[in-house]
Order: C-alpha cells, then structure tokens, then sequence
C-alpha cells in the first residue's frame, strides 16, 4: 500500500463522533488508528497481531449485530462502524501480504463492507482500495463468448405498442390511465447496447465484484436459494458452454442495485425521461436502478410490484405475461405474509384443474427484445421468463419513497443540529418501515404521504437555502436507506424458501 | 471444589488465567483454567454464579457481585457491588446485567465503572379471582406473594417467570400459563428469542423468529409464548439457545436443533448438487439428529453394547455454537470457531458444520456443568481430589 491509499484512512479524531456511544469500536478503532499513523511516520508500530484480532473481532461483533432485529431497524452507525472496521480489517491484511490471494480475500471484505455496512463516509477510501486490490488481478483463463445481436421477430403483442414516445404522450396515453406499454426504441442510444454484450466487457469492469444471486429456475420453487458470488465465477458458469454438464443449476442476478456497486457499468445506462414523471420540481426524484442477468431459462414466477416501473431490455429476449390488479382474487396468491404478492399459479402452463378461477382471468402475452422497454403500472401482475440470455435494467419510480421519507424527515430533523445527521436517518428508517407494513395492507399510496406532507410547504417557501443544504445530505442518506430496505425484503425472501425447503412431515 | 476450564474470546481481559497443575491436560485441549475472584477460600472455590456478556463477565458468590471486562475505557477493567441479599442468578447482557436474589427480589447493574444496583418493580400479573384460597374453616389463606425463579436475557429481550408461571417481558407480564400445576425447569434467551422448558417437558418459544429460532412453521415474531407442536408430545429434559438457533435433548436421548445455520451451529451439513455447501439456511422446525458413534463406544467392554449408545445428555449453545455432554462425559460440538469457541481449532475452516467430539483432554475431566458465552465456552469441572456432592450452582447462559 501506498502513501496516498494510506491518506484516505480516517484518523481517531474524524471517528470520534461517530464512536461517541460505542465503547468497545471506540476502544478498538483508537488502536487501529494510532497503529496506522505509527506506520505512516517511522514506517513500523507494535502490537500488530494483537489490534489485527481485536479489529476482525469488530467486524465480527458488528456483523453480528446487524443480523439481529429487523434489518430496517439496524442504526446506522452500526453499519458504519462495520464498515469502517472491514476498511481496518483490509488494512491488516495487506500488511500481512499483498499476494493474489490476500488481495482476493481483501476484495470479498470490501464487498460485505458495501454490501452490509454503510460506507458513504468513505467513498473515496473505498474506490482507492477497490482500484488497488483490482490491479494486476489478471485474467488467466480463457475470454468469454461475445453474444450475437439478435435478429428482431416480428409477433403478436396484446399490450399497445409506442415508437419512443414523447414525455407528454407517455403521461397521457400510459402513465395516467396505468396501462401497460411496449415502448419501442426508446433506450436504442444507451452505450450499454453495443458494450455489454461482449461478456469480457462485463467481466473486466465487474468481475471482481460479489453480488447476490439466486440459485434455481424461480424463486417460489423449493430448490430456490441465494449465494454470494463473484460476478466473474458467475459469468464464467452460466456464459460458458460447458458440455457435458447435464444438470447445471440456472443462477440469476436479480433485482440487484448492480449500478450503485459498481458504477462504470452506470454510465453505460441513462434514466429514461419517463421517470421524471413522478417526482415534482422540487423534490429530487431518486429513481431504484435494478439489474437482472442471467442465462434462458430464468423464471420471475406470476407477481406484483407496489410501484411503476420500466424493465429495459439491453440483450436477450424475455417472454412476459400480464394480468390486470383487478384479477388478483383469481391469480391465487400465496397466503404466507412473505410471498403474498406472487401467485401459486405457473403462468407459462396453466391448471385449471388445481385453480378453476384463472378461467376469469384475461392474460396479455408479449415477447420484449433487445432496445425495448415495457412501462408496468403499480400492482399489474407479470411472469417473466428469459428466451436467452439476457440482460434487463429495471427502474422504479419510487414517488412514495421519496416524498414520504422526505416530509417525515422535516418534521423529524432539528435544523440546528442538521450537521449531526444520525437522527435523520433514523427517521427516515422508520419512515420506510411504516411505508412497509403500510404497503403490506395494501393502504392507498398516498395515504401516509398526505397526512405527513403538511410542514414541507411551509419549509419550502421560507426556508429555500435550508432545503437544498438539506436535500443534499438527504439524498446521501436516502440512498442508503432505500437499498437496505429492499435488502431487507431479499433476505426474507431467501429465508422463506429456504424455510419451505427444508419442512419435516 | 470445582475448576473453571475456559477457552474462547477474551480480548477485553474478562478472564484472569491460573497457572494450575491441571494446566496441561486442559491445554491440549485449546482450554486454559481461570479464577473467579472468589479469594481462593477452598471451601468454596469457585463455586460462583457466572454470566457472559460479549465485553465483560458477571460473576457472584454470596452478596457480592463483581463485572470484569471493558467496562468504559480500558480491557480489565473491574467492578465490585454487594447485593441486599444472596444472590441467586444472573443475567448479562450489552447494556446490562439481571440479578436475581434468593429472596425472589430482582435488580440490574449497568456495566461501567460506577455501577450500583437498582431494583426492578415487575408489573403485576392479573389474577383470576378464583384463585383465593381458603383454609377449611372458610378464612382467606394468605399466600407468599410469587417470586421470580429464572432469568434470562438477549441482545433485544430481557424475560423473567414467576413461581406461578407468569412470564415477563421485564417489566411488564406478557403471559400468565393458567396451568400451574407445573414448574418451569429451565429459561433461556438467543439475540433475540426466548425458550422455556416446563416439568411436563414441553417447549415454548417467543420472542423473534425470522430467523427459524422459535420452532414454529411461520417465520415472524410472536409475542408471548407458543408450544413448539412439533416436539409436543416428546418429553424435553435440556435446552439451550444460541444466538439465532435454538437445541433440545429429549428423554429418549434424542437431539434437536432449529434456527439459523450460517456458521454450522446446527450441526447440519446439507449439500447442494453440486457438492458446495447449502448456505445461509434457515431450519425453522426442530430437525432430528442422528449423531454418529460416539468414540468412547469401541472401547466399551462387550455385552452392554447393543442398548448402549453414548447418548446426549445435556445440550448448551454460545451466539454461533452448541455444545453437548455425552453419557460417557466426552464434549461434542458444533458451529462457529474462529475465537477458539471450541477449543482447540478442528478444522482449518472458521467452523465446523458438523458435530464433532472436542479434543481430548489429558485425563477426560468430570464436566458438571458448561457455560456458553457468546464467543466462549467455560467447563466446569469437579476436581478430582475431593470429592464433593452435587454441584449445587446452576449457571445458565
């Protein structure tokens, strides 16, 4: 490591906040810095292996209390002390050795720290550690296939189809009356188009990277279960033709924040204008960027979302089903709190004989390729499955989230101690939870919103140069905020089947 | 007499070392003997109450109370409070420690340097207004007032039960059993979740559950306390909860174990397909365990052989770990290693996903209780000496 990676580290004094309530970080993060500024100045410090210990032992203790309660509930200084303490852990280890190997353990405990911790405080320690530990990690083994640009097919389509439609046209004809639409060479410029199908692409901006991936065809089925994988083991398995391998189990990047992680790959996409659409002028509309990778075959069984969205298709081909809000007393849906919003039913091969009410039940059948990009009202059902393998970028455009976790948060934060951000982020934690169990009950969207909303005008108007002082610290928190909320809900998932797997008759 | 064999996470120096004759059997074992401040008088030598907290360790004998550990700045930091009364149980955890006197009286200590204890005033439990009893000439039978029995306490959960089994989430009553033929034998507490063992040898379980921890086919939480159906029936004699797992041995010498299986503590090794391990999984029912031949049977002598597996007899459980005593007295475990949690590393792995017998120690010592810390594990062992009668403290985690 180097003079300048070593810079980025914080020292005790910038911590001291942060550790204000946390005896033993306080304790241990003291050592671990005192340790670090020695190696700065005389290039040697004592006690190594004993402050080695005691921060892995952080790590530990802190990964332990993140698994406890519910994950929307986890203070956020919790998560950074994590954080901070797997940066100190990293710092150790390359003392240790600097080999491929430790370098490749390093990258696994930067991913756990983004994935699990909270590292906005850090953000330029983190690039310079993931920049160095990715550098001279090689690619040994052979390229991947680059895949073919697809043909378009010309087939039946049961939705309304638009030719990239204007903003106006899009809130008029599709966003409005909550119809479902194909819309058509709207994301044709995206630089991802052409780059992403070399696979090599993928794998030299990404490969390092762990992301979570679901095991199994869908995620109903008993066999269904979650790994952490590197992208580059996970590229490798499902991309590579491996004859003779006659029962290779389908992975599936799903309904990951990919683009958060990982943000080369970010520039590679552009928000569509549509997503503007549901945020006003003066709240920042934070749009969810989702991505979903994975071979043919993946299956996203019969289900709803709570919210709009757009699945942009980049490579690939995926067969969609609908159905209407209205059908859901004859889509049978799963009656555990868990699964409530997907259905028993396999839409792709309908029993009627197990589930008489999908007579009722109209579906709309469509086929989205590659450029496309299909607009989903709130609550619409879809099933999914992929012709080949494909590559598909979600965007959801969470008005709720923001304007519910935004007015809360005025009401919540002290202006005079906004420096001290702990307070808001726990509003705005709590603020999510009752957004949860209000969308559970399936409240009207805008319930919450409006009963919370009645303090923002006034802020507005007298207080301009506060609210954009607060929007920016705001948005930092939001983000983090909204994707461990949405963690929350894929961990349950994971526990669920797992749990349905594993039931003793 | 009795020895304290410890091994396991101790960086905040909540453990003072001996250096005792019976050192080197123990070390083999990855176990290292330790003192409980007791003052060395023989007659009762460490025959104190002890509770693991993650940063520091309760210990009592008598009235007096002392917390060992991190308590605000430095390792090794130690407090030393005298109780109104003999104290009967404790309970620690983070931001406290429960301490139960004889009398029934329940207080807690904060864990800093300026500790004192303050008292708890519980919440009373409605009572049926049947429940007066008379003597046979019609006067009102004046009762004993009931006093708490056990304790037990987690990261998110602090509970208490009653001599008429009423339990509590402390302060307040959460549930009243309206069954009071039977006693309560045993109270624990995970992270999170909390299992009661009653006379009938019936389980109940409360507290969060998402995690699989309560036995209960739903994950989700439950407030007050459920029998876990899937055992009823069964005849429970020992549990344990660990952090985010629950265990229990029936009288049959039947293991169960349920919950959370991120580091092995299960002791269940699933495979996938492809020959990697299923991971994280989640086991919400009690899953039967078919523990293999304990090494002590080979060198049993023959004739007894057939009715004679070395059964489990007693079952207890750290954060990430689960211990069980063997009939033979031999330790088995499972789970979580990586701060020596159980002794001597087994495997180059941070944990072992299967149960497996510990490391012999020199002499197999007479074990005749276990203590598990979340990190740590503390055998209790009667000296080989002087033989005295049955332990009377029971420490529970």
């Amino acid at each position: 490591m180097d003079g300048p990676l070593l810079e980025l580290f914080p020292r005790y004094a910038d911590l001291e906040d942060l550790l204000q309530n946390e005896l033993e970080a306080r304790y241990i993060l003291k050592k671990a810095t005192e340790h670090l500024e020695g190696i700065k100045s005389n290039g040697k410090a004592s006690e190594e292996e004993e402050i080695r210990y005691l921060v892995c032992a952080l790590v530990d203790r802190n990964w332990e209390r993140i698994h406890t309660g519910h994950f929307s509930s986890v203070p956020v200084t919790t998560r950074k002390i994590y954080a901070i303490a797997c940066f100190f852990k990293i710092f150790f280890l390359l003392l240790e050795s600097t080999d491929p190997r430790q370098k490749e353990k390093c990258s696994g405990i930067l991913d756990e720290a983004q994935l699990l911790g909270c590292t906005d405080d850090w953000n330029d320690l983190k690039a310079a550690l993931m920049e160095y530990l990715d550098k001279g990690q090689v690619e040994t083994s052979e390229p991947l296939p680059i895949l073919a640009a697809v043909k378009r097919v010309t087939c039946s389509c049961d939705i309304p189809q638009l030719d990239a439609p204007g903003i106006n046209e899009f809130q008029t004809k599709c966003f409005q009356p909550q119809q479902p639409t194909l819309l058509l060479n709207t994301i044709r410029h995206w630089p991802a188009m052409d780059k992403w199908r070399d696979l090599n692409y993928l794998l030299q901006v990404a490969g390092n990277r762990t992301v979570p991936i679901e095991i199994g065809s869908n995620y109903a089925s008993d066999e269904w279960s979650q790994q952490l994988v590197k992208i580059r083991d996970f590229l490798r398995r499902q991309f590579v033709d491996q004859s003779g391998d006659g029962h290779r189990e389908i992975e599936y990047l799903a309904q990951h924040e990919l683009f958060a992680q990982i943000p080369a790959l970010k520039a590679d996409i552009c928000v569509p204008d549509y997503c503007t659409l549901s945020g006003s002028q003066e709240t920042p509309a934070a749009v969810d960027i989702k991505a979903w990778l994975g071979p043919a075959g993946t299956i996203s069984p019969m289900h709803y979302d709570p919210k709009h969205n757009l699945l942009c298709q980049v490579f690939g081909s995926k067969q969609i089903i609908l159905a209407a809000p209205e059908d859901t007393p004859n889509l049978y849906p799963h009656e555990s709190e868990f699964l409530g919003n997907t259905s028993q039913i396999d839409a792709a091969e309908l029993d009627l004989k197990t589930f008489p009410l999908l007579q009722k039940v109209r579906f709309y059948k469509l086929l989205l390729q590659p450029g496309d990009c299909l607009y989903m009202p709130p609550k619409w059902w879809h099933y999914v499955r992929a012709e080949t393998p494909s590559f598909s970028v979600y965007f959801d455009l969470s008005v709720t989230h923001i304007n519910t976790v935004l007015t809360v948060l005025f009401r919540f934060v002290n202006f005079g101690t906004l420096q001290h951000h702990g307070s808001a982020a726990l509003a705005a934690v709590s603020a999510l939870c009752r957004l949860g169990r209000s969308s559970k009950r399936s409240l009207k969207d805008n319930e919450l919103l409006e009963s919370e909303s009645d303090m923002f005008p006034y802020l507005l108007v007298n207080e301009p140069a506060l609210i954009k002082a607060v929007c920016q610290r705001i948005n930092q928190v939001l983000h983090d905020v909204i994707s461990l909320y949405d963690m929350m809900w894929t961990v349950r998932r994971c526990w669920v089947m797992n749990h349905q797997s594993n039931w003793v008759l | 007499m009795r020895q304290l064999l410890f091994t396991g996470f101790n960086a905040f120096g909540q453990h003072e070392f001996v250096n005792s004759p019976h050192d080197e059997c123990a070390a083999s074992a990855g176990f290292r003997e330790i003192s409980a401040h007791d003052r060395g008088n023989n007659n009762t030598k460490n025959q104190c109450t002890i509770s693991f907290a993650w940063r520091y360790t309760a210990y009592a004998l008598g009235r007096k109370l002392s917390l060992r550990g991190l308590l605000e700045t430095e390792p090794g930091e130690c407090v030393e409070v005298e109780a109104p009364g003999e104290i009967k149980a404790l309970a620690a955890g983070d931001s406290h420690c429960l301490v139960l006197l004889c009398t029934g009286e329940l207080y807690k200590i904060q864990p800093k340097l300026e500790a004192t204890l303050q008292a708890i005033r519980l919440e009373n439990p409605p009572r049926p207004s049947t429940a007066t009893k008379r003597t046979i000439f019609g006067a009102v039978k004046a009762s004993a007032p009931p006093s708490i029995e056990h304790i037990a306490c987690g990261t998110n959960i602090n509970v208490a039960v009653n001599s008429e089994n009423a339990v509590y989430s402390i302060p307040s009553c959460l549930h009243q059993f309206p069954d009071r033929q039977w006693r309560v034998q045993q109270l624990e507490c995970g992270h999170e979740h909390a299992l009661l063992l009653n006379g009938n040898g019936d389980v109940y379980t409360w507290g969060n559950g998402l995690r699989g921890q309560l036995g209960q086919v739903a994950l989700c939480v439950e407030e007050t306390p459920q029998l876990i159906e899937s055992l009823a029936g069964i005849k429970i004699t020992g549990i344990a909860a660990g952090g985010w797992h629950s265990a229990a041995i029936s009288a049959f010498g039947d293991l169960y174990t349920w919950g959370l299986n991120c580091s092995g503590q299960l002791g269940m090794r699933v495979m996938k397909p492809n020959g990697l391990q299923k991971e994280p999984t989640v086991y919400p029912l009690p899953q039967l365990h078919d523990l293999p031949d304990c090494c002590c049977c080979s060198s049993k002598e023959s004739g007894a052989k057939d009715t004679d597996v070395c059964e489990p007899l007693k079952v207890f459980a750290g954060s990430r770990h689960t211990l069980l005593i063997r009939r033979c007295g031999r330790l088995w475990a499972s789970g979580w290693c990586i701060h020596g949690q159980l002794g001597k590393q087994l495997c180059e792995q941070n944990f072992l996903d299967a149960f497996q017998a510990l490391h012999r120690f020199g002499a197999d010592p007479d074990v005749v209780n276990v203590l598990c810390g979340p990190w740590a594990t503390l055998l209790m062992v009667r000296q080989k000496e002087s033989v005295s009668t049955d332990d009377p403290i029971s420490s529970r985690c």
